[in-house]
């Protein structure tokens, strides 16, 4: 096998692994096997020594820590988020999977502050602003690009420059005969 | 010898660096988790003019009496997607900040996940970062980044259809198998032993 073919076929290999977990879970009859071939997908990431995401890696996340699952709300886990105390502050995600009985808890932080709706309205218009120049930015062909780069040429700068200062003067000239600025300057 | 140069020429050669999915298999589509909203500007501004500022004179009412039902609690929004057969079917846009620092990943792991599998019309709809600070103004105070809007009468149904033209549907086809399918048989025909009368 060459490096092209050892390649492709690493990315079928997990691939088919990381398919083969996700439908583990349809049936009763297979999740109990899902911890095998959780453990089998973890070697083959490490026989090829690939990176997982957080998301995937994360303990008790996206799978369960003791039998293997891949989480489904309502189908195979039980989500509940529990306020925090005066003797704990911070929230806490609960997670129960309703194949082995596994609770796990993921630390939350302690609620954000209230907003005024003054502030809140005031920042809404920087968010629509950025999510619409966003849009621009991703819309813009290469032709435009290429516009906006010759407008902000040195000498096309100058020129421009050049061009508003001419029309000061003229414009001091017709306009602002009488005024005290330019009578003291005189 | 030169075909032996060749060969340490091609072993040395630069590569260009590249990054393939390994993982991104259309059956899990996990790269698609939240799906793709066109003119997220204008999504935000439609929110803001029908529901937000509609809620910011509502300080002091009671939920029960506002002129649009929402849900905003974390616990509330879980029950409500995951409700079991109730009076009515669930059908509701479900609003969320998936981009902001404030809102722990795990959080929000589970939810287009639970809006696939859910029995009603669901439209999840990601909002642009920095789009929480706007939920948490009061009285709505989302603290979790997640805002529901029922989508019935009380709703301005350009709105609706509005923000449901712009949203991309959910697409998990390993969830298929899961999610609740509503059978259409409702009697089924079959036979039974008849009763003889006890002397």
């Amino acid at each position: 096998m060459n490096r092209e073919q050892r390649e492709r076929f690493r990315d079928t290999h997990l691939r088919f692994q990381y398919d083969l977990l996700h439908y583990l879970p349809r049936s009763s009859s297979t999740a109990p096997l899902a911890g095998l071939y959780l453990k089998k997908f973890y070697n083959a990431t490490k026989r090829y020594q690939l990176q997982l995401p957080a998301q995937i890696v994360q303990a008790d996340a996206k799978f369960c820590g003791q039998c293997g699952i891949v989480r489904v709300a309502h189908h195979n886990l039980l989500v509940s988020k529990q306020q925090g105390s005066s003797g704990q502050p911070s929230n806490r995600l609960l997670y129960t999977c309703r194949q082995c009985g596994r609770e796990a808890s993921f630390n939350l932080g302690e609620d954000p502050p209230l907003e005024s709706p003054k502030t809140a309205e005031s920042d809404s218009t920087k968010v629509s602003a950025q999510a619409g120049k966003v849009q621009k930015s991703a819309g813009s062909s290469a032709k435009e690009r290429a516009k906006k780069r010759k407008q902000n040429s040195l000498s096309n700068l100058l020129s421009r420059k050049n061009a508003e200062q001419k029309n000061r003067t003229s414009g001091s000239g017709s306009s602002n005969i009488l005024s005290l600025e330019d009578f003291m300057q005189q | 010898m030169s075909s032996s140069l060749r060969a340490i020429e091609k072993k040395v050669a630069l590569r260009k660096q590249v990054y393939k999915t390994v993982l991104g298999s259309p059956f899990v589509n996990e790269a698609h988790m939240w799906p793709r909203v066109q003119d997220q500007a204008v999504v935000l501004e439609l929110l803001k003019g029908t529901v937000l500022n509609k809620c910011v004179h509502l300080q002091g009412v009671e939920r029960g009496q506002w002129p649009l039902d929402v849900a905003t609690d974390y616990n509330e929004i879980v029950k409500l997607l995951g409700a079991a057969g109730g009076p009515q079917e669930l059908d509701a846009i479900l609003f969320v900040c998936p981009r902001d620092s404030g809102i722990p990943p795990v959080l929000l792991q589970q939810v287009p996940l639970m809006c696939y599998t859910s029995r009603g019309t669901v439209t999840l709809v990601q909002l642009p970062q920095g789009s929480h600070k706007l939920l948490l103004a009061e009285p709505l105070y989302c603290k979790e980044g997640l805002l529901l809007v029922h989508c019935n009468d009380k709703l301005d149904g350009k709105f609706v259809a509005a923000v449901r033209d712009k949203t991309d549907p959910l697409r998990f086809p390993w969830l298929d198998g899961i999610a609740y399918q509503r059978t259409d048989l409702k009697l089924l025909k079959t036979t039974a032993p008849l009763k003889r009368k006890q002397k």
